[in-house]
């Protein structure tokens, strides 16, 4: 800018109240342009008392602007760019109106500052994803019955091999899970799991089957009869007489973006294995 | 941000002059550049440390690599783990663990526990996108998994960012 060139040092600023451009109180304070008109908005040059007393605020906010980037999108084209001659010589004060710096003129720069709002208004909505549903209670009643059981001892081809006991079981399913989708449920994983404890452990929990059931799927689940998916195999013979095997319908809660809680459904259903094995030739 | 700390003469036209910004700085401007610089990195990296010791994971944020929890998780997802020394590991979990031997960590669903009374767990996972479960990913030989093997569990997720 060529008027930059013309008056370097100056002594003492000149105070002024009209400006080019009519901005705030603020630029009140800055000495009046000299020299030949220039362009709308853009500001005088400053005597270094001016200079050093607007630079401190610009400082601050330029610094919080350079950090907080998303949340300043919209005003991230007039970004201001204040200039600190601390050695005390003169620069030029920019106005902050959007657009006066020259910054929104070209493609690139609208796309920019598009792009920084576009994207802190995803967060923003995201955000309010999740904080509307993080603290949702997403547990309803669940009907559990069990029609059959068998047992077998068998090698567990899949694992250790020993022989160990392999249930069969034989379930129902009654559940309404519409109230669990909201905007912020992609899908819920069901899973059924026998939870049991042996001689050996404690504690034995065996998923026996699984269900994923999506946004827009039908959310009332009528199932009888099913079979398990997954071999119910005990890490020993552990379920051969065991009194008290509890089958809970659980369900893993998938967000669009938020927390992954485990709920389980209020209904369980409690079984006894047999005393003796089934001895048939294949399973 | 650049600050043209400039002797008046001319500002860049546009912000792609770092150079001639950087010339014209004396030496206490360009320190205070490189502080302020170091100031970001620093702050960052406390930042991740924080989070690592807070959750009690070693890396707290992971990224879903492979489609093989789809569709729960893409690939691309963020998901951040806790590991706290107290939480119990539970069937229907998801767990982010470990093989011996391997370095990627691979996030997969716990589907089978057996905890003995003192405290010692046994369990075996599979991906939801997979047909069978995970044994042909463990080491030779190996059949379970146990908590050393534990890099954290998903305690919430993200989609692609």
């Amino acid at each position: 800018m060529a008027g930059g060139g013309s008056s370097v040092e100056q002594p003492r600023p000149l105070p002024c109240s009209s400006l080019i451009g009519g901005a705030g109180p603020r630029a009140a304070r800055l000495p009046c342009p000299r020299g030949p008109a220039r362009p709308v908005g853009v500001s005088p040059e400053a005597g270094a008392r001016a200079l050093a007393h607007v630079g401190g605020p610009e400082r601050r906010r330029g610094r919080g602007g350079a950090r907080s980037r998303n949340a300043r999108g919209a005003g991230g084209a007039g970004r201001r760019e204040p200039v600190r001659g601390r050695s005390g010589s003169p620069g030029c004060v920019r106005s902050r109106a959007l657009g006066e710096t020259g910054a929104m003129n070209t493609v690139l720069s609208r796309a920019n500052s598009l792009f920084a709002f576009s994207l802190s208004v995803m967060a923003a909505l995201t955000f309010g994803c999740f904080i509307t549903t993080a603290f949702k209670d997403r547990s309803v009643p669940v009907r559990l019955h069990v029609s059959r059981i068998m047992l077998k001892n068998v090698e567990d081809f899949t694992g250790p091999r020993e022989r160990s006991d392999l249930g069969f079981i034989t379930f129902d399913i009654t559940a309404d899970l519409e109230n669990i989708f909201d905007w912020n449920v992609k899908q819920l994983f069901l899973y059924l799991s026998a939870e049991y404890s042996t001689k050996n452990n404690a504690l034995n929990q065996v998923v026996l089957w699984d269900k994923i059931v999506l946004r827009g799927d039908n959310p009332k689940l009528l199932l009888k009869d099913m079979k398990t998916k997954y071999f119910f195999f005990d890490d020993g013979n552990g379920l051969k007489g065991n009194r008290n095997v509890t089958l809970t319908l659980s369900w893993n809660v998938v967000p669009n973006a938020g927390i992954l809680p485990l709920v389980t459904g209020s209904g369980h259903v409690s079984v006894p294995f047999p005393d003796t094995y089934e001895i048939t030739k294949s399973y | 941000m650049v600050r043209a700390g400039t002797v008046g003469t001319h500002l860049p036209a546009s912000g792609l002059d770092i150079f001639g910004d950087l010339r014209k700085m004396n030496k206490r401007q360009l320190y205070y550049q490189v502080l302020n610089f170091a100031m970001i990195v620093s702050s960052a990296l406390m930042i991740w440390k924080g989070l690592i010791v807070l959750t009690g994971s070693e890396s707290p944020i992971v990224v879903v690599l492979s489609g093989s929890m789809e569709p729960a998780f893409h690939r691309g997802d963020l998901l951040f783990l806790t590991n706290f020394r107290e939480d119990p590991i539970r069937a229907g979990e998801i767990v982010v663990f470990k093989v011996e031997g391997r370095d990627i960590p691979i996030v997969h669903r716990v589907i089978k526990v057996h905890e003995k009374d003192n405290g010692d767990i046994k369990f075996l996972t599979k991906g939801d996108n997979n047909e069978v479960d995970d044994r042909g990913l463990y080491k030779e030989g190996q059949n379970w998994l146990e908590k050393k093997d534990v890099v954290g569990r998903a305690r919430g997720m993200h989609f692609w960012l």
